[in-house]
C-alpha cells in the first residue's frame, strides 16, 4: 500500500483531530504531534513523510524551528504551514525552499486538500 | 677763615669772671647739646664750648678769631646773612633763624639759632652770644611727617577708582578727590560744603537714608552698603559705600572718611552670571522635560507594542477556536450522527466555542474596566459556598487531569457582601490557573479564613511556579510569562489583570506568590466583610414594596434597626410586644417579621410557633434577630437568623434576597 504518510504538527486538540479527519478523508496517513520538539524527533526516525502540516506558535520548540532544522538537515519534505498568527509572521524564517504553502486560520478544507495535491501530488483515491 | 682773633682776656670771656663765673663758664663748656659761643662786634668768634665742637665739628683753635660767617653757606654768605643777622640782632636784641648751616668737614646740619646781642651799661653793643641747635634729625622726622601727609594726601586725591573725602560731622562734604571726581562728576569746587546726601536717589534721601547711615557710623564705627547712587548728570551706578567715623586723639568726632566704588561694572558681571546660570537652569530644566517627555513617549511606544502583541495575541487566540469550530462544523454533514467521529465533531465544537466565549468575555471586562464603566452588583452571599460553587466549575477540567482538590474552610466563614458572580469569576481564574499549570494527578489546595475585618482566600498549586523576575508583573495586562512563538498556554493573559481589578473594585487585594520555576504557586485574595458598602452605596430603596413587622424590646436598638429597613425603603411597622405583633400581623399580612429572639421580656420563639400555627404563617418570611446563634431544633423555625449587633446591609441583603419574586 503506497498511501501517502503526512506528519501533522498541532497544539490544539480540536484542530490536529480535524486536519487528521481531512487528510483520511482524501487518503493521507496522519502522524500527530503537539509541538515542535516532538515533530522534530519525528522528521529524525525511520519514518518518512510526504509532507508536513506545521502550525507556528506552539509550546516548547516553535514551528520556525522545525522549518529551520528541515532546512539545516536538508530533508527532501514539503512543509504546508498553518497559522493563526498571520499579521505576526516572520517571514525571514519561513523558507520558501522548505515552506511551499502557508494557510491562515481559520482555513477553508479546499485550501488544505489543495496544498496537499500541490506538494505531493494527486491523492490516491480511495 | 680769613683770621682767627687771639683769646683776649675781655670781661665777657666768662672763664675770666669771678668763682660764679668760673662756675658758669664750665657749665657752658660742658653743654654738648647746644654749640653756645660769644661773638664780637664784628661777628668774630670770641668763645667756643664742646657743644659747639661737636655739633660744628671745628675745635676751639680752629675758629677762636674767626668770623662766624664760617658757618653758612655759599647761597647764605652771598646773600650777606651773617652780616643781616647781626644787623637785625643789634637792632631788635635777639635774632632767631632756622636753617642749613655747614660743619667743618663741610656736611650740612639744619640749625636753629639765636642770637642775643650783649650790651653794657649804656646800651652800646658790645658783642652777642650766639646759642646753636642742631635740628637736622627733628628737621627730617618733620619733613618726614610733611612728605608723608603730602604723600598721603597726594595718594589720596591721585586715586582715580575710588571716591575718598571727608565729611565733616554733619555730613557736609569737605575733601573731594579726583576718584569722587571721577565717579560723581562733581569738580571740587561744584561739591565741596555740599551735604553728602547729594550722591542718594530721592526715595532715599525722604526714608533718612543718608542720616541713617552717618547715625550707624557714629555709633558702629563704620558702616558699608551697597545701593544705587545719583552722579551729578542724574544717571546712577551701583555703589559699595563704606563710611568710617573719624575722631581726634581726645576722642572728638572729626567727621567721616567715605570711601566709594562704583561696582556697576562688578554687578552687571554678577547679573550677567546670574543669568547665565539661570539659563543654565532652564536648560537642563527643558533637557530634564525633554527626557521625561522622551521617558513617556518610550512608555507610550512600549504601551502600544503590548498592545499590538495583545491585539497579535488576541487574533491567534480568536482564529484557533474558530478554526475548529469553522473546520468541524464543514465536516459534519458527511457524518452520520451515529460516528464516534460525530460526536468528537460536536465535542470539539462545543469546547472550542465555549473557549471564545470566555475569550470574549475577558475582552468586554476588560473594556469595561477600561472605560471604568465595570459595574458590581452586591449581595450577601455565604462565603463558603461562593467558593465550592467556584471549585465545582473547574472539577471536571480537575478531573481529566486527575487532579485532587483539597480545600481547608474555616468554619464559621458567614456571609459576605459582594458581586457574587464577580467574585466567584475571581476564585474560577486562580483554580482554573492553578489546574491549567498542574501536572497530572496533582493537587491543588483551596483554604479560606475570615479575620474580624476581612476574609482571605488561598489558591496553591505545585505546578509550574512563577519566575522571580515575572512575579510582580503577573497581574499586569498583556502579559504572560513566555515568548509568543513558544505558548505553552492559551489565553490573553487577561484574566489575572481582570482579577486584580475586580478585587480592587470591592476594596481588597490580591497577591501571589512562588518559591521559583517549578515550585508552585499561591494566589491569595483578600475581601473587607463589607466589600461592596466600603467600595461605593448600596443601592437605595431595595426594599421597595417590602411590608415588615418589626418586633423589638429594646427601644434603642429597635430604631436603628428600623432606620436601615426605612432606608432601604421598606414599609414599617415598629412593635415592642410579641401580642401586639400577633395582632398587627392577623390585620396587615406582612412578607416579613423581623424579630428578636432573646429579650428580656420577649419571647421571638413564642411569637414565631404562634404564627406559624395560623393558615397563612408559612407565606411569612420570619428573621430572627439574636445576640447568640439559636440553637439547632430551633433555627428551622425561621428563614434567617442574624447576629446581634446587627449588620443593617446584610439585614437588607438577606429580606431583599428573601423576598424577590415574592414583592415585585
Amino acid at each position: 500500500m503506497d498511501e501517502r504518510h503526512v506528519l501533522v504538527v498541532e497544539d490544539d486538540e480540536a484542530i490536529r483531530g480535524l486536519v487528521e479527519l481531512i487528510a483520511s478523508r482524501h487518503g493521507y496517513t496522519s502522524s500527530l504531534v503537539t509541538d515542535g520538539g516532538e515533530a522534530i524527533a519525528a522528521l529524525a526516525g525511520e519514518t518518512t513523510y510526504d509532507a508536513v502540516i506545521l502550525d507556528l506558535m506552539m509550546p516548547n520548540v516553535s514551528g520556525y524551528d522545525v522549518i529551520r532544522y528541515i532546512k539545516e538537515n536538508s530533508l527532501p519534505v514539503p512543509v504546508i504551514v498553518v497559522t493563526a498568527a498571520i499579521k505576526g509572521l516572520d517571514w525571514t524564517r519561513i523558507d520558501k525552499s522548505v515552506v511551499k504553502a502557508v494557510l491562515t486560520k481559520p482555513f477553508e478544507i479546499e485550501a488544505l486538500t489543495g496544498a496537499l495535491t500541490a506538494v505531493c501530488g494527486a491523492p490516491h483515491s480511495r | 677763615m680769613s683770621h682767627i682773633m687771639p683769646v683776649t682776656s675781655e670781661p665777657f670771656d666768662s672763664r675770666r669772671r669771678g668763682s660764679g663765673g668760673e662756675e658758669f663758664a664750665l657749665l657752658i663748656d660742658a653743654v654738648q647739646d647746644y654749640a653756645i659761643f660769644l661773638l664780637g662786634r664784628e661777628g668774630d668768634i670770641r668763645s667756643w664750648n664742646r657743644g659747639a665742637s661737636r655739633i660744628m665739628g671745628y675745635g676751639e683753635e680752629d675758629v677762636r678769631g674767626g668770623h662766624f660767617s664760617l658757618f653758612y653757606g655759599p647761597g647764605d654768605l652771598e646773600a650777606r646773612k651773617p652780616q643781616r643777622e647781626l644787623e637785625a640782632a643789634a637792632r631788635d636784641g635777639r635774632v632767631e633763624d632756622e636753617g642749613w648751616r655747614v660743619r667743618k668737614d663741610g656736611t650740612r646740619f639744619w640749625a636753629n639759632t639765636i642770637i642775643t646781642a650783649l650790651r653794657d651799661g649804656d646800651g652800646s653793643i658790645q658783642g652777642f652770644a650766639k646759642v646753636t641747635r642742631d635740628l637736622t634729625q627733628r628737621r627730617e622726622a618733620d619733613e618726614q611727617l610733611r612728605q608723608s601727609a603730602e604723600i598721603f594726601q597726594l595718594l589720596v586725591s591721585s586715586v582715580r577708582d575710588y571716591a575718598i573725602f571727608m565729611l565733616d560731622p554733619e555730613g557736609r562734604i569737605a575733601t573731594w578727590n579726583s576718584g569722587a571726581q571721577r565717579i560723581k562728576g562733581y569738580a571740587p569746587e561744584e561739591i565741596i560744603g555740599r551735604h553728602f546726601s547729594t550722591f542718594y536717589s530721592e526715595e532715599d534721601v525722604r526714608s533718612g537714608k543718608p542720616e541713617r547711615e552717618l547715625v550707624l557710623a557714629r555709633e558702629q564705627g563704620s558702616v558699608e552698603d551697597e545701593g544705587w547712587r545719583v552722579r551729578k548728570d542724574g544717571s546712577r551706578f551701583w555703589a559699595n559705600v563704606v563710611i568710617t567715623a573719624v575722631h581726634d586723639r581726645r576722642g572728638e568726632l572729626r567727621g567721616f572718611a567715605k570711601v566709594t566704588r562704583d561696582i556697576s561694572e562688578r554687578k552687571r558681571v554678577e547679573e550677567t552670571e546670574r543669568a547665565l546660570l539661570d539659563q543654565r537652569e532652564a536648560r537642563l530644566q527643558a533637557e530634564e522635560e525633554r527626557r521625561r517627555a522622551e521617558a513617556s513617549y518610550r512608555a507610550a511606544r512600549e504601551a502600544n507594542r503590548a498592545k499590538d502583541e495583545f491585539l497579535m495575541t488576541l487574533s491567534h487566540e480568536l482564529r484557533t477556536p474558530m478554526t475548529a469550530i469553522l473546520g468541524w462544523a464543514r465536516m459534519l454533514p458527511a457524518m452520520s450522527p451515529g460516528d464516534a467521529t460525530f460526536r468528537d465533531a460536536v465535542k470539539a465544537i462545543a469546547a472550542a466555542a465555549q473557549l471564545q466565549s470566555r475569550l470574549i468575555n475577558d475582552i468586554l471586562d476588560v473594556s469595561q474596566i477600561v472605560s471604568g464603566k465595570l459595574r458590581l452588583s452586591p449581595e450577601a452571599v455565604e462565603l463558603g459556598d461562593l467558593i465550592m460553587n467556584a471549585v465545582d466549575a473547574v472539577r471536571s477540567t480537575a478531573d481529566a487531569k486527575q487532579i485532587t482538590f483539597t480545600t481547608a474552610l474555616e468554619p464559621g466563614l458567614g456571609t459576605i457582601v459582594v458581586d457574587a458572580i464577580r467574585i466567584q469569576q475571581v476564585l474560577w481564574n486562580f483554580l482554573s490557573n492553578a489546574v491549567k499549570f498542574t501536572p497530572r494527578n496533582g493537587i491543588v489546595r483551596v483554604s479560606a479564613r475570615r479575620t474580624p475585618s476581612q476574609v482571605e482566600i488561598a489558591v496553591s498549586d505545585d505546578g509550574e511556579g512563577i519566575d522571580p523576575q515575572f512575579l510582580p508583573n503577573v497581574f499586569e495586562p498583556f502579559r504572560q510569562a513566555e515568548v509568543p512563538q513558544t505558548r505553552v498556554h492559551g489565553g490573553l493573559g487577561l484574566g489575572l489583570s481582570i482579577v486584580r481589578h475586580l478585587v480592587e473594585a470591592h476594596g481588597g487585594t490580591v497577591t501571589a506568590q512562588s518559591a521559583g520555576r517549578g515550585k508552585g504557586a499561591t494566589f491569595t485574595v483578600t475581601l473587607p466583610l463589607r466589600a461592596v458598602a466600603d467600595a461605593g452605596p448600596l443601592p437605595a430603596e431595595r426594599l421597595r414594596g417590602v411590608d415588615i413587622i418589626l418586633v423589638g424590646d429594646d427601644p434603642e436598638s429597635r430604631r436603628m434597626t428600623a432606620a436601615a429597613l426605612r432606608a432601604a425603603g421598606a414599609n414599617l411597622l415598629p412593635l415592642d410586644s410579641a401580642a401586639a405583633a400577633l395582632d398587627a400581623i392577623e390585620r396587615y399580612r406582612p412578607h416579613v417579621v423581623v424579630t428578636d429572639i432573646a429579650g428580656p421580656e420577649l419571647d421571638g420563639y413564642a411569637l414565631t410557633r404562634a404564627l406559624r400555627q395560623r393558615e397563612y404563617g408559612s407565606d411569612i418570611r420570619i428573621v430572627a434577630l439574636s445576640p447568640s446563634p439559636p440553637a439547632r431544633e430551633e433555627r428551622g423555625a425561621f428563614d434567617a437568623c442574624l447576629s446581634k449587633p446587627v449588620d443593617p446591609s446584610q439585614l437588607v441583603d438577606e429580606i431583599a434576597r428573601m423576598t424577590s419574586g415574592s414583592t415585585a
